[in-house]
Formats: structure tokens, C-alpha cells, sequence
């Protein structure tokens, strides 16, 4: 029981970093840096306590956040293509000509 | 000490383990319908490349052309119709998973013509495999009229297909942004929400119009297109209305 304890003890810390890895890599990095880079844009300003108050600050984060939503809904809203036709079924004739 | 880094260290494992499954899970089947029509296109390339592997067999053949002992011929033309039934079987598997992500809001008749599509994938395949089996002309020509009027009547239902999923992306994309504005507490200068719901209820009375004619009508394709316009009008709408509110917010 001891034996197993510490086998466990040993190995579980370096099967977590080993499936972070994995799953780090499996996920795409380009994809996670750029998941992280639009959640940059999302975050609220930092306060800053010269002239506006608290409030000012606060109510501007806010604005700001929403309408980084609205854009982007924006953008999803131009990505829908309704008029995309090569997905229409194929136009194949199976009438064929028998050489005469 | 070391019980509390082992146990800690063994929920992370736990965590990241299950996490890892999601992601790799998630990925797989995001890019399922996407080799379904991969799939489609290159059976598409390979119609074209057996089309001209026949004319070409026709063109050699045309002068000593015997149809009883033309072996070559027989089978250049059976690799064409295969070809075609199975790139028909790829789409119709395509757009049925498509159609399948939309079963949420679907009623009855909908659901309906999801399990017909299954049966044109079917017919389609069953048409590729027997088409092999044949081996005398008036036999292929007689089973490729049938297939080819199968075929017809299953086209009809992808148009219905197209229109029923382009109709739920939009009604998708209304809805989030209804939720939204009611979670943010928009300010609403530009009576957004009731303008967005005129919208909703415009293209719910156009979706009714093109459901009860894309069947019966006998150009399905263009009444297929005019639902698609008047979608794409509507898009242009709500685009509108997202600009100005955005602007509004300045």
C-alpha cells in the first residue's frame, strides 16, 4: 500500500505537467494566444485617479466592454453567408447517352 | 505536508486530464462536417476526371464501336455513375449533419425531412454499389433513369435542407442578441429590441412562405434563393441597427 503511495506520490505531479503539455499543444497555441489577445481588448481599463472619479472610470469600463461585445457580434453577424451556393446539391445528370 | 502535494497534485491531474478530453473531443467533432464536405468536393474532382476518362473511350472507339464486347467502355461508364452516386451519398451525409446541429427547434416536418435525407444518402450508396453488379447497357441505363428521378426529389429536400439551416443561424444570431441587450441593459435609443423583433417576426412569416412552396414549386433552386436574399436583407438590417447603437455608445 506504501509502495503504491509513493509511486502515486512520484508520478502524479509529472503526469499534470505532462497532460497541461499535451493538452497545451493539442488545443493549438496560435488559437490560445489568439483567444487570450480578444479577452485583452474585453478587460476593463485601469482605474486612474487623477481627473475623473471612480465612477467615471468605472461607467467608461463598462461602455467600453460593450461595445467591444457589439463588434463583435458584428463581426459574426458578416461572417454568415446565406447566399453561398456551392453548397447547393451538385446539378449531375445521370442520364447519359448510349453511343449509337 | 507531502499527503496535502500529493492529494493537490492528483486533483490536478484529475482536472487537467478530464480538460485535455474536452478540448480533444471538441476539436474532432468541429471538424467532422467540415471532412464531410472535403470528402464531397474531391468525389466532385474525381466525377470530373472519369467524365473525361469516357469521353475520351467514346472518342477512341467511335469508329470500331461494338457495345456488346466494349468492356472498356461498359466499365469507364460505370466508374462515372459510381463516382457521381457517391459524391450525391458525401452531400447528402454532409448536409444532414448540418441540418442535424439544427434539431433543437425543429418540429415535426423538419425532423422529417432529416430522416428522408437518410434515405437519399442510403439509396445513393445502395445505387453505387449495384451499378458494379451490371453488366449490360439497357440494365445501367434503365437503373440510372431510376436514380437519376430519385435523385431529383432528394434535391428538392437539400434545397429545404439549406433554407431550414440558414433560417436557424439567423434566428441563432437574434436571439443571443436579444439576450444580450437584456443582460447588459443596452440603452436602447434606437427602440433596438422592438425593431429587432419586427425582424424576428418577418423572418419567421418568410421561413412559413418558403417551407409550404420549396417543395411544390418546380424550381426549388430559385425559391431557395429568394429565401436566401431576403435573409441576407435582413442581415443587412440588423448590421445597420448594430452600427448605430455602437455609435450611439460613444
Amino acid at each position: 500500500m506504501k509502495k503504491i503511495q509513493k509511486f502515486l506520490m512520484v508520478t502524479s505531479p509529472i503526469f499534470f505537467l505532462l497532460i497541461l503539455v499535451l493538452a497545451y499543444y493539442l488545443t493549438g497555441t496560435n488559437q490560445t494566444k489568439l483567444s487570450i489577445q480578444s479577452k485583452a481588448n474585453v478587460l476593463p481599463t485601469p482605474f486612474v485617479f487623477f481627473e475623473k472619479t471612480n465612477e467615471d472610470n468605472i461607467f467608461n469600463s463598462q461602455t467600453a466592454n460593450l461595445k467591444a461585445k457589439l463588434a463583435d457580434l458584428s463581426t459574426d453577424l458578416e461572417k454568415i453567408n446565406f447566399q453561398d451556393e456551392s453548397v447547393f446539391p451538385p446539378d449531375l445528370d445521370f442520364q447519359f447517352q448510349i453511343p449509337e | 505536508m507531502k499527503k496535502r502535494i500529493f492529494f493537490l497534485s492528483f486533483l490536478g491531474f484529475i482536472f487537467a486530464f478530464f480538460l485535455s478530453f474536452k478540448f480533444i473531443y471538441g476539436q474532432s467533432s468541429s471538424s467532422k462536417t467540415d471532412n464531410e464536405y472535403q470528402t464531397f468536393l474531391y468525389r466532385l474532382v474525381d466525377i470530373n476526371q472519369h467524365s473525361q476518362f469516357y469521353l475520351s473511350m467514346l472518342n477512341q472507339n467511335r469508329d470500331s464501336l461494338n457495345l456488346s464486347s466494349n468492356n472498356n467502355l461498359l466499365q469507364a461508364l460505370k466508374d462515372l455513375q459510381q463516382s457521381r452516386a457517391l459524391a450525391i451519398e458525401s452531400y447528402f451525409i454532409y448536409l444532414r449533419s448540418e441540418l442535424a446541429k439544427t434539431t433543437k427547434i425543429l418540429e415535426y416536418q423538419d425532423n422529417l425531412a432529416y430522416v428522408y435525407l437518410d434515405n437519399y444518402q442510403t439509396e445513393a450508396r445502395k445505387f453505387s454499389e449495384e451499378i458494379y453488379g451490371l453488366t449490360d447497357w439497357k440494365e445501367i441505363k434503365q437503373r440510372s433513369l431510376r436514380y437519376e428521378e430519385n435523385y431529383l426529389s432528394g434535391r428538392k429536400l437539400a434545397y429545404r435542407a439549406i433554407g431550414l439551416i440558414n433560417y436557424k443561424k439567423f434566428m441563432d444570431f437574434l436571439s443571443f442578441l436579444l439576450t444580450l441587450i437584456e443582460e447588459e441593459s443596452i440603452p436602447d435609443e434606437e427602440n433596438l429590441v422592438s425593431q429587432i423583433n419586427l425582424i424576428k417576426k418577418d423572418v419567421q412569416a418568410q421561413q412559413r412562405t418558403f417551407l409550404a412552396s420549396v417543395d411544390k414549386n418546380s424550381d426549388s433552386q430559385g425559391v431557395l434563393r429568394n429565401h436566401n436574399q431576403f435573409l441576407s436583407q435582413k442581415k443587412e438590417e440588423v448590421a445597420l441597427l448594430l452600427k448605430k447603437t455602437i455609435n450611439n455608445l460613444n
